[in-house]
């Protein structure tokens, strides 16, 4: 091949990166300190390369500037969720499932409403959609249901025939309104759900759970 | 994410603007998103069990706390929405700030809103903040731009706004009087990374979990 055909070559498989990097620092101008852009773009540069989705990043950068947040905490909180994308689709991969974008950025919301890779790995291979297990795994999760819990009920819905995902979150509130802990509010919903032959693998009864989070 | 409306036509959608003063390519859009708004109108409105739940608990925390009279009286005059009251927020002008998020999914799987598409779902956000000069809703949908998506008043008490949100996960707070960021006391929230918390918000499959 000749240079200049190589140099081509190579001009063309550089430009949709240069392209995203255009855009992401045009979002972020004006939105965040200029000396943050240049910081965010090279972690989701990183991202890029590492084939993780980077629309979550350029929000939670635009988030801290909407917020007034100090430009050293905008890069720690995007370099955070930057690691919580490529821990969830290193666990994802681990589990076999498909690495969609979808996939890897409802593991993140899973990590970041505190589900642990682990938890992510054996939800993303319970069933063959993994972004509704994970974000269902996640809201559960966000709502005050330890990680045990969670997992055992999310795992034992999916793999139940007609067993219906999207209603977990409302039944498990329901059950937390009527006096339940988030824990037994879970497996209320295990057992509402018709799974009575699932054993939780969560926590055993005398390991302290989670609170819910505190709301002002 | 994005909700992929205009922010022209969200402010059509809204009222404060005329229909006729968008441009030509947007009118289409607002068109499509007004049948779908008049559908989930004219639709009664689904909430869930959790919700129901959720509000009926607090109503009787408040209750409970009252004296009969006061009971009474508030039961009289009480506009007919669903409220959920939180602890005071903010001291001074506001006493006390609650809200509620009421998703208002499409009235059936096989009654889909097609201008917008099997995956979205309308959610109206709902905010009892008496006192607030503004309220505006700040998330993952619009940018985290705190000044685009306003929230409307009636009585000066409840905020409202509703809005098409695509498949995700959405996390959002609202923005009381342009400076002070408060999550959904109705909602789950996760840590933001910032020393605060968002409330989450996931649609999937054209419904919100």
């Amino acid at each position: 091949m000749r240079p200049a055909a190589v140099l081509t070559a190579v001009a063309l498989a550089g430009a949709p990166l240069l392209g995203a990097q255009t855009d992401t620092r045009s979002r972020l101008e004006g939105r965040v300190p200029p000396a943050i852009v240049v910081v965010v773009d090279s972690i989701i540069a990183d991202a890029t390369a590492h084939a993780l989705p980077t629309e979550a990043l350029i929000q939670k950068a635009l988030e801290g500037g909407a917020k007034g947040v100090a430009g050293d905490r905008i890069v720690a909180a995007v370099q955070q969720l930057s690691a919580r994308l490529a821990a969830a689709a290193e666990a994802i991969a681990g589990a076999g499932a498909g690495r969609s974008a979808a996939a890897i950025e409802a593991g993140a919301f899973a990590l970041t409403a505190g589900l642990q890779p682990d938890d992510v790995r054996t939800l993303a291979g319970a069933a063959p959609d993994a972004v509704i297990v994970l974000r269902v795994a996640g809201t559960l999760s966000a709502i005050g249901v330890p990680r045990g819990e969670t997992v055992a009920l999310v795992v034992s819905t999916a793999q139940r025939e007609g067993g219906d995902l999207t209603t977990l979150p409302q039944a498990v509130e329901a059950a937390m309104t009527r006096g339940a802990s988030p824990a037994q509010a879970a497996r209320l919903a295990q057992g509402g759900a018709g799974d009575r032959g699932a054993q939780p693998h969560g926590p055993p009864p005398d390991r302290p759970t989670r609170p819910k989070p505190k709301r002002p | 994410m994005s909700d992929g409306l205009d922010p022209q036509v969200k402010r059509v959608l809204d009222g404060e603007a005329e229909f006729t003063t968008l441009p030509p390519p947007l009118r289409a859009q607002a068109a499509a998103a007004r049948r779908v708004l008049d559908a989930v109108d004219r639709a009664p409105v689904q909430l869930s069990a959790g919700f129901e739940a959720r509000v009926m608990a607090a109503v009787r925390d408040r209750a409970a706390r009252r004296g009969p009279v006061r009971r009474a009286v508030a039961w009289l005059v009480a506009p007919r929405e669903v409220r959920l009251v939180v602890r005071p927020w903010v001291t001074g002008a506001l006493a006390a700030a609650a809200a509620v998020a009421i998703v208002v999914a499409w009235p059936a799987p096989d009654a889909p809103l097609a201008a917008v598409g099997s995956d979205s779902v309308a959610v109206r956000f709902v905010l009892h903040a008496p006192g607030a000069r503004a309220v505006t809703v700040a998330g993952t949908f619009n940018q985290w731009d705190a000044t685009v998506t306003p929230l409307v008043t009636s009585d000066g008490d409840l905020w409202v706004a509703t809005l098409v949100l695509p498949r995700g996960e959405h996390q959002y707070a609202f923005v009381v009087d342009g400076a002070e960021w408060v999550p959904d006391p109705a909602a789950p929230t996760v840590d933001d990374g910032f020393g605060r918390r968002n409330s989450v918000l996931a649609v999937n499959g054209g419904r919100a979990l």
